[in-house]
């Protein structure tokens, strides 16, 4: 244990090196400290508005872990995603220290950014808590057992260690680009969106359900956690040298070379039928990506494998149809996430601002290159799940008769039905909002208190599931009351998803000027005088 | 579908000729503080092909990029055949971006087929030419392609369309000398009709400098000359010369 | 129809600091002149022309323009540019070639002080 963290003296310079490139993000001046002071109190703000009743004082602070959880994925997974298209990629790699060292120094100058972030958002926990406890006359509801400050304290140790497994988890996608290790991917991709399941379960929690988010409790999550940093280190140092840097070396940017074959199957992307022209024509450019990554093997193996399961699982299902029909609202989720997620990765992602130009010169209005997007996403998404809920619907009706019984009495049929659709309307809404992150490129100032906005963005579709989709209406008819707001929200969505588009439509260039290149390019003129 | 396309995408030529093709009025731009141009002026009459020449960080793409509307300058006019750039004029012009790039997963053909749908004024008689001269194969992976391949792919995409203006950003970045003789070739063919327009921005003068019959020189975001290339030889100066005095 | 004679960069040796046509025109007539373009020979269109020795079609144009002014060659309407087969024509060509290359002369050996013929008696003269 003792060497596993041990620094040579030239890692030292290597830690220093990669820790300058987050230094300006940490709240050392006067500027900095009043970024950081706004953000939180947004954070807060945000949290009291969001997260009100039925949250007690326990799953705010298992929210925070979620929070500091996924950040660390998240930093560690771009990280890994963003060093592909960097500059000084080959520098680095041509550095004169041992491969571990110089993954060593990213994973820990990641972690320590984090530390910071994680510290935030443990403070706007106590902040939550404070101002809820404030003001109820009866704080035994919401707090249970546990004093806040005893909360709080067995919290601190369980964030410091969910931060370097965060990380690490994060950053072992390094190591997942090429060969067998994109099989990797699947798991990473699970550890990467679960949590935002979790957040479901947190929301509707009563204290005395919950003991085991007791602060003794949390103190052993918190040994767990750290064993289980230990190994994720293990994991991410093994797959980064062994697999990751080899396949650095040999990357080109922009180029795709090793994940692309030569030669293009013939209509594997656009298909052999007429192309048509205008918005067909931009439409089926979208869609191709999908279809290219439908048709490469891995995948058609990996979704054939779910909908075994989906089929499966309904089967068995048909034996405890509420259960089902709970499972599915949990999963349900990830379908509203990854739109959105997809939508911010092809217009943020590096490599992707490259490929902007070519988009935005097409001889189209620009809401239409957005709507054309937007709709090839949703018809991917839409289209995926389907299959896998017609399996499951197959797997059900097999299962025997009493699921189909129980769904065949009072209406039920109904409710599957308004909970497919909330959550449809939701996923259009939150993947809409994608679009909008261009107007975070108008100012750093704005783009400082909306980063950690965009995170509760990725919690929404739980948080409005909450109060759309209660757990009371699972297997019960569901009354006018409930059908009136699914068609106001019906309404609601089809006004705000062309606003957003028009908006985004309107800032979308700026992700142009604001490749990292570009942006380090502003920044050292910031700091440097160049001579003219 | 309804008709997306928009409705002054092929102005008539002709009628065109007589005006500049491409005309800045003290253009001026700002990103974040940072004055990137400032006071541009200049015209390129139709039918003519310009160089924009400037050292790195000039301000060349930003204002390529205000020519082919992807933002509109802080001040000043970019117009168009006498009409303001815009998206909606993306039309009347078909734009190579600095290291852009096209979708990966695609191949040539794939590529080529989906581009014919979406440009309105695509000619197919013209990329079967094209696909000959440039030596594009339609079978490859664009992911795959090396940077020369892909360069003289973007560049077919570019001059397979029957747009009036054609605006380059550094063609010839990072390809090698074969492929760069053959894109200069391509665009004096394209040129001998001598209704198309070209503005190319590029470092690489040896290549190009007997090519263009215009220069425009910028540096730091000004304007440091527009020369008629004829007049300049006739006075005993080639473009890189002219191109030192102004710049080392 | 006779076959064209295509040109590469290599055929031509262009300084960029004078104006491109005349030297185009210079080096077309001397090609003419010494006989390595016949009589008869057809010329490559301005589009082709330009394109493979990758200047501005203007240059081009104007260089025709210049040599068929110097009724070096002759346009046929939808038959293309050939050189001129009319012997008179190249031959004034060449007696004005020569005239050119000896008033140079005249000018070095002024330049040294000298008339053309002590210059060439000089230069002729055994150690």
């Amino acid at each position: 244990m003792r060497g596993l963290f041990r620094l040579e003296p030239a890692d030292a310079a290597l830690l220093k090196l990669e820790w300058r490139a987050y230094r300006s993000m940490l709240p050392r001046d006067e500027a900095s400290l009043t970024y950081w002071g706004l953000a939180l109190t947004v954070l807060l703000v945000a949290s009291l508005l969001l997260f009100g009743d039925g949250f007690s004082a326990q799953s705010i602070f298992a929210l925070g872990a979620l929070f500091v959880f996924l950040i660390g994925v998240y930093t560690g997974g771009g990280k890994a995603m963003t060093v592909w298209e960097n500059g000084f990629r080959e520098w680095w790699l041509g550095l004169p220290v041992s491969r571990s060292s110089l993954v060593k120094a990213k994973l820990f100058a990641a972690c320590g950014i984090q530390y910071v972030a994680a510290a935030g958002i443990w403070l706007v926990c106590i902040g939550h808590d404070a101002v809820r406890l404030a003001g109820q006359e009866e704080t035994g509801t919401m707090l249970g057992s546990d004093g806040l400050a005893s909360l709080a304290l067995a919290h601190a140790p369980l964030y410091a260690a969910l931060v370097p497994l965060g990380t690490f988890a994060g950053y072992s996608l390094l190591g997942m680009y090429y060969g067998w290790r994109r099989w990797l991917l699947v798991p990473w991709i699970v550890v990467s969106i679960s949590p935002f399941g979790l957040f479901g379960i947190l929301s509707n929690l009563e204290t005395d359900q919950a003991p085991y988010l007791g602060a003794g409790r949390i103190v052993q999550y918190a040994v767990v956690g750290v064993l289980l940093a230990v190994l994720a280190y293990r994991a991410c140092l093994w797959l980064a040298c062994r697999y990751g840097i080899p396949d650095l070396a040999r990357h080109r940017p922009g180029s795709f070379g090793f994940v692309y074959g030569q030669r293009a199957r013939k209509s594997a992307a656009v298909g052999n039928g007429r192309i048509g022209t205008g918005f067909a024509s931009l439409y089926v450019l979208e869609r191709s990506r999908y279809a290219y990554w439908s048709s490469i093997r891995p995948v058609r193996l990996v979704y054939g494998g779910l909908l075994l399961l989906a089929g499966v699982g309904g089967y068995f299902g048909a034996r405890d149809p509420l259960g089902l029909l709970g499972g599915l609202r949990a999963m349900l989720v990830i379908p509203c996430i990854v739109p959105m997620l997809a939508i911010t990765i092809q217009i943020s992602h590096e490599a992707n601002k490259r490929r902007l130009e070519w988009w935005l010169g097409l001889p189209y209005p620009r809401h239409l290159l957005l709507l054309a997007r937007y709709i090839a996403v949703w018809a991917f998404v839409l289209r995926t799940a389907g299959g896998l809920l017609a399996m499951l619907a197959a797997g059900f009706a097999l299962g025997g008769r009493e699921g189909l019984d129980y769904f065949s009495h009072d209406g039920r049929i109904g409710s599957i039905f308004y909970v497919l659709t909330a959550y449809f309307l939701c996923g259009l809404f939150v993947s809409a909002l994608a679009f909008l992150q261009a107007c975070t490129l108008r100012s750093s100032m704005i783009g400082w208190l909306f980063m950690p906005l965009w995170f509760a963005i990725y919690f929404l579709p739980g948080t409005l599931m909450r109060w759309i989709v209660p757990e009371s209406l699972m297997g019960a008819t569901v009354g006018a009351y409930y059908w009136a707001g699914l068609a106001a929200g019906a309404a609601l969505v089809l006004a705000a998803v062309p606003l957003a588009i028009r908006i985004g439509a309107k800032w979308i260039h700026l992700f142009v000027f604001n490749t990292t290149e570009d942006r380090w390019r502003r920044r050292g003129e910031q700091t440097f005088k160049f001579r003219s | 579908m309804a008709d997306m396309r928009y409705p002054d995408f092929n102005i008539p030529i002709v009628a065109a000729t007589k005006a500049p093709a491409i005309r800045c009025v003290d253009v001026t731009l700002r990103v974040k503080k940072k004055l990137v141009l400032d006071g541009v002026s200049f015209e390129i009459p139709a039918g003519s092909l310009a160089g924009l020449l400037g050292p790195n960080g000039a301000g060349k793409s930003s204002l390529m990029r205000i020519l082919t509307g992807m933002f509109p300058p802080d001040s000043g006019r970019a117009e168009l055949f006498c009409a303001p750039a815009g998206p909606e004029r993306l039309g009347v012009l078909s734009f190579l971006p600095d290291r852009g790039q096209l979708p990966p997963y695609l191949g040539a053909g794939e590529w080529l087929r989906l581009a014919a749908g979406l440009y309105p004024d695509w000619s197919e008689a013209r990329m079967e030419e094209l696909i000959v001269k440039l030596d594009v194969d339609r079978g490859q992976r664009i992911g795959s392609m090396s940077r020369g391949q892909e360069a003289r792919l973007q560049l077919l995409t570019c001059l397979s369309r029957q747009a009036p203006i054609i605006i380059l950003d550094e063609p010839f970045a990072g390809v090698d000398m074969v492929s760069r003789e053959s894109i200069a070739q391509a665009v004096v063919g394209e040129l001998a009709d001598g209704e198309r327009t070209f503005l190319i921005a590029t470092h690489d003068i040896r290549e190009m400098e007997n090519l263009f019959d215009r220069i425009v020189l910028i540096g730091e975001g000004r304007m440091l000359g527009c020369h008629d290339v004829e007049a300049l030889r006739a006075g005993g100066r080639s473009v890189e010369s002219c191109y030192r005095d102004v710049f080392a | 129809m006779p076959p064209i004679r295509m040109w590469k960069p290599e055929d031509f040796r262009l300084d960029p600091s004078r104006p491109l046509y005349e030297q185009f025109v210079e080096q077309v007539r001397a090609m003419i002149a010494r006989g390595e373009l016949e009589p008869g020979t057809r010329l490559p269109s301005v589009r082709e022309a330009a394109a493979s020795l990758r200047v501005n079609p203007t240059t081009i144009m104007k260089t025709y323009q210049e040599l068929e002014r110097l009724g070096l060659i002759v346009t046929h309407r939808g038959q293309g540019t050939f050189v001129t087969e009319d012997e008179a024509a190249i031959g004034s060509s060449r007696r004005e070639l020569a005239r050119e290359a000896v008033a140079r002369l005249e000018e070095t050996a002024r330049s040294i002080g000298l008339s053309l013929d002590q210059l060439l008696a000089l230069a002729r003269e055994k150690e």
